[in-house]
């Protein structure tokens, strides 16, 4: 009985810390320790708080939104379609990992069709199918996505990424209009990307010179002379 | 031979709980492979009875067993239930008890009692089996007698101890899951005392101080059964239609965090995870060191992943399987019906998490495996078949969204199995890809009852949800296959061109050749981050051409090559120094 009021006092202290007050290093490791204890319904105000910090900080821990997410799993009572929506935007900035599907397989199918996750789920599903100038008007259309710092900087980042694995050249145009930047902003962002991306003239180069695939069906001609020998006998 | 044999008779005790739409097919068929069964190996024990089948036999001294109050009445209330209605809803919830003790059963009851209290792993697992055996052959369409009935037979013999009282509950766990086995969905009443005696018996094993005063041992198949049965359990409960009146009885009983919390603080107890170090300082609470915990722990582990995949949440699956040593001669390969199971739902988390080249591996390795099994065994249980042919199913889904390398037998009996519909995928049909996955994957569910949650009123909609997302990314993928087919033909081909044959709009062949790389991205490889394709066929766009890179090809040249060079140097050893 004493045991366990001490350890409801020792869990009590552990909820009552400032996350604010903790540098970033302490606030992980005290996160790690909270998410350990992943079945107790008392840490998910804590959770939601730091779900803040990661979308204020621009800073992402998926295991503590899966965990908070779980928690809204198995106390319904206490969902929070908010910080649902949040987590959300949050995985989408982590593209091309799969974050958002595993939490899309543990929200009800329900709230999953309704606002405010609607217009999350849209989005996933345009960014998969890598529909991107539809994405970017869906996104212009949505004043949450802007509230969210660094969420279009890390799209464009994910489609620069699928862009570059699969065009070898593009026109500038093109790719202005599919990561949604103007003609000087395009300039600036190609830049950045230096020295794998060069503009030359009208077009961009997006692979570098050692990274381009060969074609594979044909082979050399040293391979070639070493088998001569036996066509010849 | 002979413990493998037995293994399989526990499996397939379950195997008839499991296959719940077909419960009156599966038992008949079940009472069959009995006969069989009893046919090869208890053909000396049973004599000629055996030729009967299900019937009891005539010769065999038996003794009324005298019912209590409460099961006279509620036996009474089903033979009302049963005259007034033929249809029999009453039934699909309630086994009658049984009525009469057989004195076959009393000597396999007897010896399993002696045995064990004898300890030894061997002698117990036989009379586990023969016990098994002889109810299925007495009590095929009741319940078992229940342990007060045996008490009072073993009258003297019965002591007292730590090891008689925990034979008791295991009795009970024997009785409830006998009764699991006849019956799709038992009466709430069963689930809940049930529930009370798994907690009964995890309580015995973690309260206890050391290892020491655990006088017990148990055969790894029966560990195996008593977890496996108890996540059965949870499920078969996770899918009940709760009523009104039913809610109000129930707290914790076979609440999600209660499952959960028993496997997690199993787990704990077992120590299986602790670093050595520690061992040696006390040697007198090393659970480790008992077989019983040490088992019943990693059995835990898997029965978690269980729990945790039909939640829906797969990170968390493949995270806990990482804790599992998988080597080829690893623990969970001591039980075959385990061993099935671990590989089922890896492969399964697997094809969820999208990585379809790693749930092939997954399952290619287990098909081989038990492949190999099969040969030296003359059958496998049905349970173990049924999960067998969903890998199979399984393995089909993922060899049609991203072809790989697998066995060759394997290969052979996947398209023996599943020949046409692999072709049907293959050509993107969604409604192939719905039919296999309802019948490959595992029953989803909530984590709290819909009627308790009150978010919504179907309990199915866990279990629609991972198909409706499954469905959704398959559709994503379905011209990709196509498109697949179509550039295996060409080294270079322009956008406007691919885009006249596939008869789509040039701007959408663009959109859907990003998606086609975006989407192999996708599938990575165990904690891989780096952009790696594996498929056999890539492609680049460079403006407005597509250059494609046919690694197929390219493997064959380099392989006869290296064939002419090996031959030639073989042929000619002169050449090496000339």
């Amino acid at each position: 009985m004493e045991g366990e009021q001490q350890q409801q006092e020792q869990q009590q202290s552990i909820l009552d810390v400032d996350l604010l007050g903790l540098n970033a290093e302490d606030r992980l490791e005290y996160i790690q320790t909270l998410i350990a204890d992943s079945y107790n319904i008392a840490i998910a105000k804590k959770l939601e708080e730091f779900l803040d910090i990661q979308i204020n900080e621009n800073i992402y821990l998926f295991q503590a939104n899966s965990t908070l997410l779980k928690l809204y799993q198995f106390n319904p009572s206490s969902l929070n379609k908010d910080a649902i929506a949040k987590m959300l935007a949050k995985s989408l900035m982590n593209f091309p990992c799969n974050d958002f599907l595993f939490l899309s397989y543990m929200i009800p199918s329900t709230i999953q069709k309704e606002e405010p996750l609607l217009k999350l789920f849209t989005l996933n599903n345009l960014l998969e199918n890598c529909k991107f100038k539809e994405a970017w008007a869906h996104i212009n259309n949505n004043s949450f996505f802007s509230s969210i710092p660094s969420f279009t900087d890390n799209i464009r980042n994910f489609i620069s990424g699928v862009l570059s694995i699969t065009y070898q050249n593009i026109s500038l145009t093109m790719l202005q209009e599919l990561l949604n930047l103007s003609e000087s902003e395009i300039k600036e962002y190609i830049s950045t990307k230096q020295p794998t991306w060069k503009i030359n003239d009208t077009t961009v180069s997006l692979q570098s010179e050692n990274s381009k695939q060969k074609k594979a069906d044909t082979f050399t001609f040293d391979q070639l002379s070493r088998i001569l020998p036996t066509f010849i006998k | 031979m002979q413990n493998n044999n037995n293994n399989r008779k526990g499996g397939n005790k379950q195997q008839q709980g499991g296959n719940n739409n077909q419960q009156r097919q599966g038992g008949n068929k079940n009472a069959n492979y009995n006969k069989q069964q009893g046919g090869q190996q208890g053909g000396n024990q049973q004599g000629g009875n055996q030729q009967k089948g299900r019937k009891i036999p005539t010769n065999v001294e038996s003794f009324p067993i005298t019912l209590t109050p409460a099961q006279v009445q509620q036996h009474q209330q089903y033979q009302q239930s049963m005259q007034n209605n033929q249809s029999g809803q009453f039934q699909s919830s309630y086994l009658p008890p049984a009525q009469q003790l057989f004195t076959p059963v009393i000597n396999y009851f007897v010896n399993f009692f002696t045995n064990f209290k004898s300890q030894s792993h061997s002698d117990i697992l036989v009379s586990y089996d023969n016990f098994f055996k002889s109810c299925e052959t007495y009590y095929s369409n009741c319940a078992l007698p229940t342990i007060d009935v045996f008490l009072a037979v073993l009258g003297d013999k019965y002591e007292d101890t730590f090891t008689d009282r925990f034979f008791v509950l295991l009795y009970r766990e024997i009785y409830y899951r006998y009764y699991f086995a006849l019956v799709s969905q038992p009466n709430i009443g069963i689930c809940v005392e049930s529930w009370r005696n798994y907690s009964a018996i995890f309580d015995t094993l973690l309260e206890a101080a050391t290892p020491n005063e655990v006088e017990i041992d148990l055969p790894n198949a029966w560990l195996w059964d008593i977890v496996d049965e108890f996540v059965y359990q949870y499920h078969t409960f996770a899918k009940f239609k709760l009523k009104k009146v039913d809610v109000d009885q129930l707290t914790e009983i076979w609440d999600t965090t209660s499952v959960i919390r028993y496997l997690y603080l199993i787990i704990k107890k077992s120590q299986i995870f602790s670093a050595n170090s520690s061992r040696f300082e006390n040697a007198t609470d090393d659970f480790c060191s008992h077989p019983v915990y040490k088992m019943l722990g990693y059995y835990s582990v898997i029965s978690l992943v269980r729990v945790q995949c039909l939640l829906g949440d797969y990170t968390l699956a493949l995270k806990t399987l990482e804790l599992i040593d998988m080597g080829k001669k690893a623990m969970y390969t001591y039980v075959t019906a385990c061993h099935i199971t671990l590989y089922y739902y890896l492969g399964f988390a697997y094809l969820m998490s999208r990585k379809y080249n790693e749930a092939t591996k997954a399952l290619n390795t287990i098909l081989v495996s038990v492949a190999s099994k099969t040969k030296s065994q003359n059958f496998q249980s049905d349970h173990n078949e049924k999960k067998i042919d969903k890998m199979y199913a399984l393995l089909a889904i993922c060899q049609a969204l991203y072809p790989n390398k697998i066995d060759e037998n394997v290969n052979n009996t996947l398209k023996e199995k599943f020949g046409d519909k692999l072709l049907k995928l293959q050509k993107g049909d969604i409604s192939v890809y719905e039919e296999l996955y309802s019948y490959s994957s595992p029953r989803c569910i909530n984590a709290v009852n819909p009627h308790l949650s009150g978010h919504s009123s179907n309990a199915l909609d866990a279990h629609r949800l991972q198909m409706a997302l499954f469905l959704e990314e398959v559709k994503q993928q379905s011209l990709l296959t196509t498109i697949r087919s179509y550039i295996t033909l060409y080294s270079t081909i322009s956008i406007q061109k691919l885009a006249g044959l596939l008869q789509i709009d040039p701007e959408e062949l663009r959109i859907k050749l990003t998606c086609y790389k975006h989407k192999n991205v996708n599938v990575l490889g165990k904690g891989e981050t780096k952009y790696h394709n594996q498929v056999d066929i890539d492609f680049y766009i460079d403006q407005d051409m597509i250059h494609i890179d046919n690694r197929l090809y390219a493997k064959e040249t380099d392989s006869f090559i290296n064939s002419i060079l090996k031959f030639e140097g073989s042929l000619t050893p002169q050449y090496n120094w000339m």
